[in-house]
């Protein structure tokens, strides 16, 4: 069986893409963050192994990684967002800043480089990234906070450092930027706020991660419809 | 009035180089990042050649990014108080996603990518009030400090247009990175 590890899996894209995997026959290693988020508990599936998973604790991802024996597949998809008051008009929030790229940058790192020896098969390495990563299109982009874009795009560049160095060695990379999603409430209802369902970017990401592409040796970020973003 | 320039990150081959070339040509030069705000009246350009490199991701991103960003912070009203509005950075052609292809150096590439990221926010905000950025890649593997700084000097000093084509362009609402060498780089 292929076995995929799945990063923030408590909601969201990470839970549709856990459903989603797991519809594939495959086994699931899902990161778990939020206590206060059963979703994952409640799929209640044989093939189904929820792991606690802290990106922004390097002890908290060696003990995930100790538990995994074997990957085909890792879905970096955790990202802290928050709404961090970072602007010039008032003093700056710095420890936020550092905050976010430890979650969003440093950490997918730290768990690439920890679970790489124990890849297999497949052997491919999937981030979820964002519009915002791009540096050439923020110009003029309305943005009330920075740690987020920052980090995102220090991720992309992460990403950029693992190809040039793995695509050789037999790894191959997807970075994938799934649009503005509902979120989903802890009663299970999508918020209003938002554009697509979850559900359905999963479906489309799922597929974007599995299936093998013609040019893997380039390293792109392609959107939910597919078109590939520059840097 | 003498146009004021404060220069962090002094230590540097780089950074003392440009201020021995900003003293010479009659600029009145603020060093380090630790003068107080309080001692400068206004600045005209703000000049941070931080460029620090380690493979320690938490150093690196609170040298290159966190203290930078402390700073600017520090000193925007004083660059409201000058003309010229202006401010650099040193950064790296290697810290470019698009154009690497070096297969290690995280710590450093990951924080300068986020602050392009950073720089690219700045500029949005900053803009409309007339603030000018400059990313620039000393090349200091390549060529020395002396030349770098010189080319440093005239790129932080001179309207940014499209030369080769009509000097009367003015190309200063984009962020971009340069070289030492003029070559300008993507992101």
């Amino acid at each position: 069986m292929q076995s995929v590890l799945i990063t923030g899996a408590d909601r969201g894209l990470g839970l549709s893409l856990c459903k989603e995997y797991l519809n594939r026959g495959w086994e699931v290693f899902a990161g778990k963050y939020m206590e206060d988020y059963d979703f994952l508990e409640n799929l209640r599936h044989e093939n189904l192994h929820v792991l606690r998973l802290d990106m922004g604790n390097a002890k908290s991802i060696d003990a995930a990684a100790e538990k995994i024996t074997a990957l085909d597949m890792l879905i970096s998809n955790a990202s802290l967002m928050g709404k961090v008051n970072c602007s010039f008009e008032e003093p700056m929030d710095l420890e936020a800043v550092w905050r976010a790229y430890n979650v969003n940058a440093v950490g997918p790192l730290t768990l690439v480089q920890k679970l790489v020896p124990k890849m297999r098969g497949m052997r491919r390495i999937c981030f979820v990234s964002s519009e915002v990563a791009c540096i050439s299109l923020m110009k003029n982009r309305y943005n009330d906070t920075f740690p987020y874009p920052m980090s995102k795009a220090a991720m992309n560049m992460a990403v950029r450092i693992l190809h040039n160095d793995m695509y050789e060695k037999g790894y191959t990379f997807r970075l994938f930027h799934p649009g503005w999603m509902k979120f989903r409430e802890k009663d299970g209802t999508l918020a209003e706020e938002g554009k697509y369902d979850p559900d359905d970017i999963g479906k489309i990401a799922a597929a974007y991660f599995e299936n093998p592409l013609r040019d893997e040796n380039r390293l792109v970020m392609v959107d939910y419809d597919g078109y590939e973003w520059p840097w | 009035m003498k146009n004021t320039v404060l220069i962090t990150n002094v230590q540097s081959d780089f950074g003392k180089n440009l201020a021995t070339v900003f003293s010479r040509e009659g600029y009145e030069v603020f060093l380090t990042d630790e003068v107080s705000p309080l001692l400068v009246k206004k600045l005209d350009y703000l000049v941070d050649t931080t460029d620090f490199r380690s493979e320690d991701m938490e150093q690196t991103f609170r040298e290159n990014v966190i203290k930078p960003m402390a700073t600017l912070e520090k000193f925007l009203p004083r660059l409201e108080a000058g003309t010229a509005k202006r401010i650099f950075y040193v950064s790296s052609a290697e810290a470019s996603i698009n154009e690497t292809r070096e297969k290690d150096g995280f710590a450093y590439k990951m924080s300068k990518a986020a602050l392009h990221q950073f720089l690219q926010m700045v500029r949005n905000r900053l803009a409309p009030e007339g603030y000018t950025l400059r990313v620039f890649d000393p090349m200091s593997e390549k060529i020395p400090p002396q030349t770098s700084a010189e080319s440093a000097f005239l790129y932080i000093t001179r309207r940014r247009g499209t030369e080769n084509h009509d000097p009367n362009r003015d190309d200063e609402t984009t962020l971009v990175m340069r070289d030492a060498e003029g070559r300008q780089h993507s992101w």
